[in-house]
């Protein structure tokens, strides 16, 4: 009697693991249900299309139901004053988000910086991955040495989003960044501009690159180099690594101006190293009138390009937008409504020069923003930046 | 013996003798509890330690193995009264040197004739780097020796020169290392040049699916054949005699000079596999790395238990003094604390353990 009960209950419990194993195995497969993102939503432009198997690797189980997310970001470099707007922008972001959400579900945003530090950056992706968390954001200090960590917490079912730096190859979930080629290309074609209205025949240009791993160096290198062709008297005669620092573009600008009175252009690959060029140009006694400055990123701050624009010190610059807010805004995609996202999304950028560094100022809200005087055109590239 | 009977007489004998074993293996102890707070401190969602999971404690491994190859080195230079300041340049250089010699090709003028050098194989690049390894640390050695200044001086300058060559050499640039067959793609933003021979990679890669680290088994290995020399050979014994009391080695006939330059050049070989292994784990020869890795490596020495002073101090140390370093990086990491207090943790531990050393009772047994 009794072993017969006990078989009963063993027969029973048996199907009872069958049945269950059998029912979560089929949520596991149900990889396939990933909903497709909305064109008219995407706020930038679509590069390249969505993955067909979805963000994360296929085989991956959708990233589970939480009440509450843990998003990592490995940060290149805090120090940068682009980066801390980037690391800003991140977190205004997510409290945005949570109040959004009202705390259900909520999401926590944790940053560890790597102060230009590889090794550093790739022990702070292991960190993450040890942790557990729901999404990594990395915005890598250089490509071939952050390709294996970025591989690895894709492969290991992490949704990966890259901002503004790429890897060298394509084992993540989405890239964000706006165009660096572009925007090289743009300052290219200004400097062409400019020597043509000065008729400067030969214009020499002073390029300072950035860091030479990071893909927005090689990007604005390339760009820049196909925009001055635009006007075939610019030749570019001196070029240096700042490393994207402004105290390092100090030290390597000042011999170089002294030892070519004959530049007319510099042309930096971010506003720190402008800045750090035209501080170098002043302590070394050069007209820098003569000399036209060219950086990229532009922020509002009181430091920042369009003031620096506005003050005459820089003759050009131009808005790159951090791609912190639409990082947080897909990341809530991905792990909350299983949207998959395209694999490379383009953000809008806008020039700063003298003739709408004020439009800028205003559109931006930089300290020396005259009330009132936003034009239509300012406004527009406000909301599609923003 | 009669200063035994002399000395049990004494009413705190048995105190000393356990002073005496506590620091012997100071650096043991230290590792004993800094892995217990570890263990303690860490995360434990849904009841996991996350510091003893086995992808965590094989992190630890991994990163440690560099400093503690470092290490290795700068315990033989610190046994001998000297220290290196350049170990963390050497890396980079040797980073640049190895990353060039594997993917470009360059035509080299030599006497009339035009030869082309690059694209190597793993396992001349290994030789020849450790080579240009060696010299670095002969001319550290040499030139303390020759112009009779200390160490420090040498090495600082040598810190300086070591980078700046690297940059040099790179012109600046940060050479990416792209391994594999040639069917792969290859991006813009990696190698611009072909592939380099895929052993390479085995340097810095793990053992197919145990995930064990190459380089921690490197350091292992490493620090088992130097920790052998330095306990069972001559060699090891001149090292603490000239590192104790130089002027006494000297008189007995044992050329002190000619063995710092050989720890010079041991040091150096060993910053240069270090610098291999960084290479090849980060896919990247570029002079702006390995900076203040130098710092790391004298801190797991002190750490360790050497006397900065010279004549005091183990292999065995200075690796638990590796690992000490690396499961506060963690076990901080971990808990999400910001790098900044990882930096003050690391100098308060180092004064820490100099200060230790002074409290150390002055008679040890032989």
């Amino acid at each position: 009697m009794r072993t017969a009960r006990l078989l009963k209950t063993l027969t029973i419990l048996l199907v009872a693991c069958f049945a269950y194993s059998g029912l979560s195995s089929r949520a596991v497969n149900a990889q396939g249900g990933w909903t497709p993102y909305d064109p008219k939503a995407v706020d930038g432009t679509v590069k390249t299309d969505a993955r067909k198997e979805g963000p994360i690797p296929a085989g991956c189980p959708f990233p589970a139901v939480k009440d509450k997310y843990v998003i990592g970001f490995a940060q290149a470099n805090s120090a940068e004053p682009w980066r801390t707007a980037m690391n800003a922008q991140l977190n205004a972001a997510v409290d945005a988000l949570n109040k959004q959400t009202a705390g259900k579900p909520s999401f926590t945003l944790t940053i560890a910086d790597a102060a230009q530090d590889n090794a550093k950056q790739v022990a702070d992706i292991e960190n993450f991955l040890t942790q557990g968390v729901d999404l990594l954001i990395t915005s890598p200090n250089e490509a071939s040495p952050l390709t294996a960590a970025v591989n690895k917490a894709w492969k290991a079912c992490v949704p990966v989003i890259l901002l503004d730096r790429n890897i060298t190859n394509t084992d993540y979930s989405m890239f964000i960044g706006a165009d660096n080629v572009a925007i090289g290309k743009m300052a290219g074609q200004s400097v062409a501009k400019y020597c043509k209205d000065k008729s400067l025949k030969p214009c020499n240009v002073f390029e300072i690159d950035g860091l030479s791993g990071t893909s927005g160096a090689v990007d604005r290198r390339d760009g820049f180099a196909a925009g001055i062709k635009d006007n075939p008297d610019v030749i570019i005669k001196v070029t240096q690594n700042a490393n994207w620092l402004r105290e390092k573009a100090v030290e390597i600008a000042a011999p170089v101006l002294q030892a070519n009175p004959d530049l007319h252009v510099v042309y930096a690959e971010n506003d720190p190293m402008a800045e750090g060029a035209y501080l170098a140009a002043k302590q070394t006694g050069i007209d820098v009138k003569k000399l036209l400055f060219v950086g990229v990123d532009a922020l509002p701050t009181p430091d920042g390009g369009i003031v620096s624009v506005l003050q005459g010190r820089l003759g050009a610059t131009f808005v790159y937008p951090t791609g912190g807010k639409q990082a947080i805004a897909w990341a809530k995609q991905i792990l909350v409504d299983h949207i998959n996202p395209p694999l490379w999304v383009v953000l809008p950028f806008s020039g700063v020069f003298p003739e709408n560094a004020q439009e800028q100022c205003n559109a931006y809200a930089c300290p020396l923003a005259k009330a009132g005087a936003a034009t239509m055109a300012a406004t527009m590239i406000a909301t599609a930046t923003k | 013996m009669a200063t035994d009977l002399i000395r049990s007489s004494a009413p705190n004998f048995n105190r000393k003798r356990w002073l005496n074993f506590l620091f012997r293996f100071q650096s043991l102890f230290g590792l004993v509890i800094i892995l217990i707070l570890a263990v303690l401190f860490s995360p434990k969602p849904n009841g996991v330690n996350l510091f003893l999971s086995q992808r965590n404690l094989l992190n630890i491994l991994m990163f440690a193995s560099e400093v503690g190859i470092l290490a290795v080195g700068m315990t033989l230079v610190i046994l001998i009264g000297g220290i290196d300041l350049s170990v963390g340049s050497v890396m980079a250089f040797i980073g640049v040197i190895a990353a060039d010699l594997l993917m470009n090709r360059h035509d080299v003028p030599v006497l009339g004739t035009i030869i082309t050098v690059g694209g190597w194989s793993a396992l001349a690049i290994l030789v020849v780097c450790t080579l240009v390894g060696a010299l670095i640390g002969f001319v550290n050695g040499w030139s303390a020796e020759r112009f009779k200044v200390p160490s420090f001086v040498t090495t600082l300058a040598m810190m300086s020169i070591a980078r700046g060559l690297a940059r040099a050499w790179s012109n600046n640039n940060s050479i990416p290392i792209a391994l594999g067959s040639s069917g792969e793609q290859l991006s813009q933003y990696g190698s611009s040049g072909g592939f380099g021979d895929p052993v390479f990679g085995l340097l810095g890669g793990t053992i197919g699916n145990t995930g064990l680290p190459i380089p921690g088994l490197i350091m292992i290995v490493i620090a088992l054949i130097f920790g052998f020399i330095l306990t069972y050979t001559a060699f090891g014994r001149r090292l603490y005699a000239a590192g104790g009391n130089p002027v006494a080695t000297r008189l007995s006939g044992i050329a002190v000079g000619r063995l710092r330059i050989y720890t010079f050049m041991i040091c150096g070989a060993l910053a240069a596999i270090a610098g291999l292994i960084h290479a090849s784990r980060l896919n990247q020869g570029s002079p702006n790395e390995s900076i203040g890795y130098e710092l790391n490596a004298i801190a797991a020495v002190v750490i360790g238990g050497a006397s900065l002073n010279g004549g005091k101090g183990t292999i065995a140390g200075c690796i638990a003094g590796a690992f000490i370093l690396q499961i506060l990086d963690n076990i901080l990491g971990l808990n999400s604390v910001s790098a900044n207090v990882q930096l003050v943790v690391k100098g308060l531990l180092v004064i820490l353990a100099v200060a230790l050393q002074q409290l150390r009772p002055s008679t040890e047994s032989a």
